[in-house]
C-alpha cells in the first residue's frame, strides 16, 4: 500500500462522493446520482480487493472484508436483503475500512493520522464544514426548504438595511468599544494597584470569581441589582434603593443650600486666584508652595476641580446667550486637551488631572441625582442606557480575566527597571507610562484580542436580560432569533457578519503564532 | 499610588519637617489606593451576596423588602431553605443539575483526550503539512460558533439524531458540539505545553525503542498532568456555564436541559419571583464556585496558558 496505484482507487471513490455531494448541494437531488453511487461502489470494492491482494500484512483481510461488505451493500440495494439491510452493510464496510486503515497506519509511517484523526474529524464536522455551508446558505433564499433560490447578496442587503440589523450592528460596536476598553483599563489599574497591597490574593479572588459563574447566572444576579419597583414602594434592587436614599440626602434643603453656598464662596475666591494665576510668577509660586508643603498632586487636582467647577457655575449663572456657553464648552475642551498633554510632561499635573477627573465624576453624579428618579434601567426608551446596563454585566465578568493576565505580566517586569527609574527621580506616573506600559504592550494586545473575540459572540447576557428587546439586540442574539423564526438566509448573514469581523483577528493570531514558532 | 511614591521618594531630612506623625502620613498616603481597591471589590462582591441572601429569605419578605434589611436586625434573621426545595424539586433544577453533569463530563473528556493526542502529533511527529495543520487549528480558535448552527442543525436532522427524542441523542448532540467548539483552544494550549517538554527526553526514549504510543502514554500523559488539570477545569466550566449551545441543539427538551437553560426558562415564566430565580442561580453556581475556590491555581494557570504566548 505504501507503493502502487491501487490506493488511488479509494481516493477516487471518496473524491467522487465528495464531488457529487457538493454539486447536489447546490442543485438539489439529481437523477444521475445513482450512477455516481454505482461508480463509487465499484472503486470501493475494487480498491479493497486489490489492496488485499497486494498487501503483505494481516490488515489485508480487513480490507478484503471491507470490500466484501461493500459489495453486499451494493447487491442488497438492488436485490433482496441478505441478512442485513443495505445501509447496515455499508456502515459495516466503512467501519472495517477504518479498522484496516488503523492497522495499516500502525505499520507504515502514517501514525500521526491516528493521533490527529479524532481532532480533524471533530473539527471538520463541527467547525469547518458548517462554516463553509453557512457562507453558502447566506446567499440563498429558503435554502433548506422547497423553494430554494439563489439570491446573491440580497440577504446581506436586507440584513444591513433592516431596522433590527442596524440596531444589532450599532450595539455590537458599542459592546466592542466599551466592554473591551473598560475591562482592559480596570484590569490594568487593578494589576498595578494590587501589587502594592498585602491582601492581593483575596482581592484578586473576589474580582476574578465572576469568571467562574455562568453568564446566565450573572444576568440573573444583575437583573436583581437593577430590579425596579414603582417609586412609591420600597425598592428591592440595590441600585434603585441606593438612588432613592442618595436622592433623599441631596435634595434635603439644608444639604442643597450648603452645596450652593459653597459654590458661590469658591467662585469668588477662584476669580481672585485666576487673575493672579495669569502671571507666570504666581504659577511658580503655587508650585513652590505645593512642593514645600508636600501636598500631593491628587489633592491639588481635587482643589482645582472645585475651583474650576465654581468658575463654570459663576459663568453659567451670568450667561445670557447660547454663544457664551458654546465658547465656554470650547474652552473646556481646549483646556482638557492642554491638561492631558501637560499630564504626560509634568509631575504635578498628572496626578492632579486624575484627581480633578475623579472629583468631577463625583460631583456630576451627585448633582444629577437631584433630577434622577428610580428607573427600570434596561427597559427604558434610552437605548444607550439599556445597553450600558447590560454591558456592565460583561465588564463585571471579564475584568477578572484581564486583571489576572495583566497582573502576571506586570510581575514579570524586572523590578530593577522600575527601581532604577525611581532612583533617577521618575514619578510613579512616569514609571507607569514609560516602563510598565511598554513592557506589557504585547500582553495588553493579547488580552484585548481575547476580549474582542468574546464580545463579538456575546449572547447570554442579552438573551437572558432583555431577550433583545428595548433596542438591545446584538448580532449573536439576532442570529439565534432569526434561526428560531426559520429565516435561515438572514440568520446565516448575521453569523457571517460575525465571521467577517473575526477574520482580521484570525490573520493576526496566525501571524503571531508563526513568529512565536520561529523563536522557539 | 502617586501619593505613596511621593512620600517614599523624599529624603529623611525633608520628612522630618512635616507636622504629621509618620504612621498617619503613611496611612493617608496609601488611603486612595486602599479606597479604590475596596470600592471595586465591593462592587464586585455585593451582587453575589445579595443573591445568596435573597435565595434564603421567605418569599413574602424577599419580594417586598431589600435583602440588606436583614442586617438591620441581625439577631432575628429568619432564613429558610424552602426556595431551594421548590426550585430543586418542583421547578426541575434537580433534574437539570444531573443533566448538566451528564453533558459536561463527556464533553470535557472527549475533546481533552483528542487534543492531547493531536498535541503530541503536532509537536513530536515529523510529517509533511504539520505547520499548515497547526496554523489551521490556531485559526479555528476564534471562529464564532454561531456560523455553525444552521448547517449543524440540518445535519443532525439528516442523520436522524434530531428526530430521535431519546435523552441520549440530545446529550450526544451536545457532546459532539461542545467537543468541536472547545478543541481548537485545547489543542493550541496543550500543544504549547507538550511541545515545550525537553527534546532529550523523547530522543532517548525513541533510541531505547519506544514507540510513539509508549512515548505518549508513559511520557506525555504523566508529565502533562498539571496542564491536563488546567485544561479540564477550563473546558468543564465552559460547558457547564454554556447557554447558547444547549439552547440551539437541545431544542428546549425539558428532560435533558442543563441548569443554564432551566434558569433561562424559569426567568421567562417566573420573571418576578426573585426568591426562585436567585436560588436557581445559586444552585447553578455551586459547582463552578467549588471548582474555582478548590482549584484556583490550576484555573488561573489555564487562563494564563490560553492567553499568554508559550
Amino acid at each position: 500500500m505504501a507503493q502502487g496505484w491501487h490506493r488511488y482507487l479509494y481516493a477516487i471513490a471518496i473524491l467522487l462522493l465528495f464531488l457529487s455531494e457538493t454539486v447536489q448541494f447546490f442543485t438539489g437531488p439529481a437523477p444521475w446520482a445513482q450512477w455516481v453511487w454505482g461508480a463509487i461502489g465499484v472503486f470501493w470494492v475494487l480498491g479493497g480487493i486489490l489492496v488485499a491482494l497486494r498487501e503483505p500484512r494481516f490488515e489485508r483481510w480487513l480490507f478484503l472484508a471491507s470490500a466484501a461488505t461493500g459489495l453486499l451493500a451494493g447487491v442488497t440495494t438492488f436485490a433482496t436483503p441478505v441478512l442485513l439491510d443495505p445501509s447496515t452493510w455499508l456502515l459495516l464496510s466503512v467501519v472495517l475500512f477504518g479498522a484496516a486503515m488503523f492497522a495499516a497506519a500502525l505499520h507504515y509511517d502514517w501514525q500521526h493520522w491516528l493521533y490527529l484523526g479524532p481532532t480533524i474529524g471533530i473539527l471538520g464536522f463541527i467547525l469547518v464544514y458548517p462554516t463553509l455551508v453557512t457562507a453558502v446558505v447566506s446567499l440563498f433564499e429558503n435554502f433548506y426548504g422547497s423553494g430554494k433560490t439563489f439570491v446573491g447578496l440580497e440577504n446581506y442587503v436586507r440584513a444591513l438595511t433592516s431596522e433590527q440589523g442596524l440596531i444589532a450592528i450599532r450595539n455590537t460596536a458599542l459592546w466592542l468599544v466599551l466592554m473591551t476598553s473598560a475591562c482592559v483599563g480596570i484590569g490594568l489599574i487593578l494589576a498595578v494597584l494590587l501589587d502594592r497591597v498585602r491582601y492581593e490574593s483575596i482581592a484578586k479572588s473576589i474580582i476574578f470569581m465572576p469568571m467562574a459563574v455562568s453568564f446566565t447566572a450573572t444576568a440573573i444576579i444583575w437583573k436583581f441589582v437593577y430590579a425596579y419597583k414603582p417609586p412609591s414602594i420600597p425598592q428591592i434592587g440595590v441600585l434603585n434603593a441606593m438612588l432613592t436614599s442618595l436622592e433623599d440626602v441631596v435634595s434635603q434643603s439644608a444639604v442643597s443650600g450648603f452645596l450652593n453656598g459653597l459654590w458661590w464662596v469658591l467662585g469668588v475666591l477662584t476669580l481672585v486666584l485666576l487673575l493672579g494665576a495669569l502671571t507666570r510668577r504666581t504659577w511658580t509660586a503655587v508650585r513652590e508652595w505645593v512642593d514645600e508643603h508636600r501636598i500631593s498632586g491628587f489633592a491639588v487636582g481635587i482643589v482645582a476641580g472645585v475651583l474650576a467647577l465654581a468658575v463654570s457655575y459663576l459663568i453659567s449663572g451670568l450667561e445670557t446667550s447660547s454663544l457664551i456657553s458654546t465658547i465656554g464648552n470650547g474652552l473646556w475642551v481646549v483646556g482638557l486637551i492642554l491638561l492631558l498633554y501637560a499630564a504626560f510632561q509634568d509631575q504635578l499635573l498628572g496626578p492632579a488631572l486624575l484627581g480633578s477627573l475623579v472629583f468631577f465624576g463625583l460631583v456630576d453624579f451627585l448633582l444629577s441625582l437631584q433630577e434622577f428618579d428610580v428607573t427600570p434601567w434596561y427597559t427604558t426608551r434610552n437605548w444607550v442606557r439599556n445597553n450600558l446596563v447590560i454591558i456592565f454585566e460583561g465588564i463585571w465578568v471579564w475584568t477578572g480575566f484581564a486583571m489576572v493576565v495583566l497582573s502576571a505580566a506586570y510581575k514579570g517586569i524586572p523590578p530593577q527597571m522600575k527601581e532604577a527609574a525611581r532612583i533617577d527621580g521618575a514619578t510613579e506616573w512616569q514609571v507607569f507610562w514609560h516602563i510598565t506600559i511598554p513592557f506589557m504592550k504585547s500582553t495588553i494586545a493579547v488580552v484585548t484580542t481575547a476580549i474582542l473575540v468574546f464580545v463579538l459572540k456575546i449572547f447570554d447576557f442579552v438573551w437572558v436580560t432583555t431577550g433583545g428587546n428595548f433596542q438591545t439586540h446584538v448580532l449573536a442574539t439576532l442570529m439565534v432569533q432569526e434561526t428560531g423564526n426559520f429565516n435561515r438566509g438572514l440568520a446565516a448573514v448575521f453569523a457571517m457578519l460575525i465571521m467577517i469581523m473575526v477574520i482580521p483577528i484570525i490573520l493576526v493570531n496566525v501571524k503571531q503564532f508563526r513568529e512565536q514558532e520561529e523563536v522557539r | 499610588m502617586a501619593q505613596s511614591a511621593r512620600l517614599d521618594s523624599v529624603s529623611p531630612t525633608q520628612r522630618r519637617r512635616s507636622w504629621m506623625p509618620r504612621w498617619l502620613r503613611n496611612f493617608l498616603g496609601r488611603a486612595p489606593l486602599h479606597l479604590t481597591i475596596f470600592i471595586i471589590a465591593f462592587i464586585w462582591l455585593i451582587p453575589t451576596i445579595g443573591l445568596l441572601i435573597t435565595s434564603l429569605r421567605e418569599p413574602g419578605e424577599a419580594l417586598n423588602t431589600g435583602w440588606w434589611t436583614v442586617f438591620a436586625d441581625p439577631f432575628n434573621i429568619q432564613f429558610t431553605l424552602e426556595n431551594y426545595r421548590e426550585t430543586l424539586f418542583e421547578q426541575g433544577m434537580g433534574k437539570a443539575f444531573v443533566s448538566s453533569f451528564i453533558i459536561t463530563v463527556p464533553a470535557t473528556l472527549i475533546p481533552l483526550f483528542a487534543a492531547i493526542l493531536a498535541a503530541y502529533a503536532l509537536s513530536w511527529m515529523e510529517f509533511r503539512g504539520r505547520m499548515v495543520l497547526t496554523l489551521v487549528i490556531v485559526g479555528l480558535i476564534v471562529v464564532p460558533l454561531q456560523t455553525t448552527f444552521i448547517p449543524l442543525l440540518q445535519t443532525f436532522g439528516d442523520l436522524g439524531i434530531e428526530a430521535r427524542q431519546g435523552p441520549l441523542f440530545g446529550y450526544m448532540r451536545l457532546w459532539i458540539a461542545h467537543s468541536g467548539y472547545g478543541l481548537p483552544l485545547l489543542v493550541y494550549m496543550s500543544r504549547n505545553f507538550v511541545g515545550a517538554l525537553p527534546r532529550e527526553l523523547f530522543e532517548s526514549a525513541y533510541i531505547d525503542g519506544a514507540s510513539h504510543w509508549t512515548a505518549f502514554t508513559k511520557l506525555v500523559i504523566p508529565l502533562s498532568v498539571p496542564v491536563i488539570a488546567s485544561l479540564s477545569i477550563f473546558q468543564f466550566l465552559w460547558v457547564w456555564n454554556d447557554l447558547i449551545v444547549a439552547l440551539i441543539f437541545l431544542g428546549g427538551g425539558a428532560d435533558t436541559a442543563p441548569v443554564t437553560l432551566v434558569i433561562q426558562q424559569l426567568q421567562g415564566a417566573h420573571g418576578q419571583d426573585w426568591q426562585l430565580l436567585t436560588s436557581a442561580a445559586f444552585i447553578s453556581m455551586v459547582v463552578p464556585l467549588a471548582v474555582f475556590f478548590a482549584l484556583q491555581r490550576y484555573f488561573v494557570r489555564g487562563i494564563l496558558a490560553g492567553s499568554l504566548k508559550g
